[in-house]
């Protein structure tokens, strides 16, 4: 049951620290300016090479938006832990499953309301800045691509809180998922025989479902299919997270 | 869902054979006592006593395993808008101090629909209204323990716990919060306030709920807890101890040196000394009555607790 006080009192929670509105805005940022920056700099040698993706390129900027969109979802949650604040607001709203899901329930929707309009803005302005080479709303796959990126950050923004919540703290889980979520990943995928176990981690699987237009050889699913895989893992880290809320002590 | 915590009639704190365990260690062992209205209870003990602990449980943070709490009949969990019934103080570091006082306590009043307005009533009545816009990090151990009293009375809460409220504060802000508990108490609420200082509590509690290690050692009246445990005994400064040390132990009692040519017969009237000292012959310069302060008594009663916990055995 949905309870507005709550969600009010999340939403306060988060727009009074600085560390996660800005964290969010500059998730929201990289990926608006990053990608079509680098189709403003495209021409025509490279749109002629075979590997040529244009909303791969417009796109190209959620590689450093989502560490920043993690850095969020791991502030949101893992904050309460490093600063004990998770006593005060258990006190607060004794009902620990309705605290963990308003608290899941505000950072996602908050991450999904940016993240609208910024994948809409973020595809019109470099399909525009590509010019010719670009492609327009409405052409097989981009859909696709728009709603998965769209997707990606309140899904990213859940598997994150869940996984702090099980840490129950935050160093340890920045400073072991965030070198997975920016180097081990992606690296990971250049690795033949990494790539077909690798290419299933949530990152890959949405990733490869908002940033692909033609189907990559080296990728086993479909495109739609990333965002469903992606979920699962998310919802295994939010039962997980609440697993270990209500069973340990505050 | 919405509507206001009822007061039940009887609004107490009723601790039933709580025992809480981390591991092997027994922090709280089989507690059991209950918490009035209308009165100021100190819950005493020294460090490590489970006073923390228990308030930790009557708030739901952490799980008995044994026995349990409720609060005017109810869990905790189980109170709908609890701050508006159950205002607690247990650490007034337990805040994000990248966040403004007064966004800290919004937080707090939203959740359980406390208007904004009581917000800033509170940061007037507190004394923090020209920070309530400073981010808590700038704030002292004083100011944040004045923001979490704020915290707990944000709701006009029926039931008040606070552990060690005293701590941090300036003689002028301990003054403040002696007088706020004792209005807060004649006013018919429940207020248990947690110290491991007895002199601390012998001006604000009427009552008090004493542990040592985990065990009730007493549930007592402020006055009663002096009269009961108190001991008394006789200072005498004389120039011929040897010879009274002799008849005072005929008569079951001892002498014992405290230095200066004093010396003090513990557990005795002083009518019964001078009347053994002027049957000797025995010139005293000195003889005195002397009452242990509460604190010696605390100390006294505590450390006991420890040798009887040691030994498994009750502390009366």
């Amino acid at each position: 049951m949905i309870s507005q006080p709550v969600l009010y009192s999340e939403w306060t929670k988060i727009r009074s620290v600085r560390s996660l509105v800005w964290s969010l805005v500059a998730g929201v940022a990289m990926l608006v300016v990053l990608g079509p920056v680098v189709c403003g700099a495209h021409g025509d040698g490279e749109a002629a090479s075979a590997d040529f993706d244009p909303v791969k390129l417009g796109f190209w900027g959620l590689n450093f938006a989502q560490v920043a969109v993690a850095v969020f979802a791991m502030l949101s949650i893992g904050g309460e832990y490093e600063t004990g604040t998770i006593r005060t607001s258990l006190a607060a709203v004794p009902q620990r499953g309705r605290f963990y899901v308003h608290k899941l329930l505000v950072a996602a929707g908050l991450s999904l309301a940016v993240a609208i309009p910024t994948a809409l803005l973020t595809f019109f302005l470099s399909q525009r800045l590509l010019d010719e080479h670009g492609v327009s709303f409405g052409d097989p796959g981009t859909v696709r691509a728009v709603i998965c990126l769209a997707l990606y950050f309140p899904l990213l923004s859940l598997l994150f809180m869940g996984i702090t919540a099980m840490f129950r703290s935050l160093v340890p889980a920045m400073g072991l998922l965030l070198p997975v979520l920016f180097l081990l990943s992606p690296l990971s995928m250049q690795v033949p025989g990494l790539r077909e176990v690798v290419q299933f981690l949530p990152d890959r699987a949405g990733q490869y479902a908002a940033m692909t237009l033609r189907p990559d050889a080296d990728v086993s699913y479909t495109a739609w299919l990333g965002l469903p895989i992606m979920a699962a893992w998310t919802a295994v880290a939010v039962f997980g997270g609440w697993r270990v809320l209500r069973s340990h002590d505050a | 869902m919405t509507t206001r915590a009822e007061s039940p009639p009887t609004s107490l704190i009723d601790v039933r054979n709580l025992t809480k365990r981390y591991g092997s260690t027994v922090a709280v062992d089989q507690l059991t006592f209950r918490v009035e209205p209308g009165r100021v209870t100190g819950f005493l003990g020294p460090n490590g006593a489970g006073k923390s602990t228990t308030m930790r449980v009557m708030i739901g943070l952490d799980q008995p395993t044994g026995g349990e709490v409720v609060i005017g009949g109810r869990r905790y969990a189980q109170i709908e808008q609890p701050l508006r019934y159950v205002g607690a103080l247990l650490d007034p570091s337990a805040v994000h101090p990248g966040r403004r006082a007064r966004d800290q306590l919004l937080v707090l009043a939203r959740s359980n629909r406390i208007p904004d307005a009581r917000v800033d009533e509170l940061l007037e009545q507190v004394g923090l209204a020209s920070a309530a816009r400073r981010r808590i990090s700038g704030f002292s151990l004083g100011m944040r323990q004045r923001l979490g009293l704020a915290a707990a009375l944000l709701g006009d809460p029926r039931v008040l716990i606070l552990d060690e409220p005293l701590n941090g504060l300036d003689p002028e802000g301990i003054q403040w919060i002696r007088s706020l508990l004792k209005e807060l108490a004649a006013d018919g609420r429940v207020v248990l306030v947690s110290s491991h200082l007895m002199n601390e509590m012998a001006v604000t509690a009427d009552h008090l709920i004493i542990i040592g290690k985990g065990r009730l050692l007493a549930d007592i009246g402020m006055v009663e807890f002096g009269v009961q445990y108190g001991r008394a005994r006789v200072r005498i400064r004389t120039s011929r101890p040897e010879r009274l040390e002799k008849a005072l132990a005929a008569e079951g009692l001892t002498l014992t040196p405290v230095g200066g040519g004093t010396w003090e017969v513990p557990d005795a009237p002083a009518d019964q000394v001078g009347a053994v000292a002027a049957r000797e012959g025995v010139p005293l310069q000195e003889l005195s009555l002397r009452e242990d302060s509460l604190e010696e008594t605390f100390l006294r009663m505590t450390a006991q607790s420890v040798e009887f916990a040691a030994t498994g055995q009750r502390v009366p």
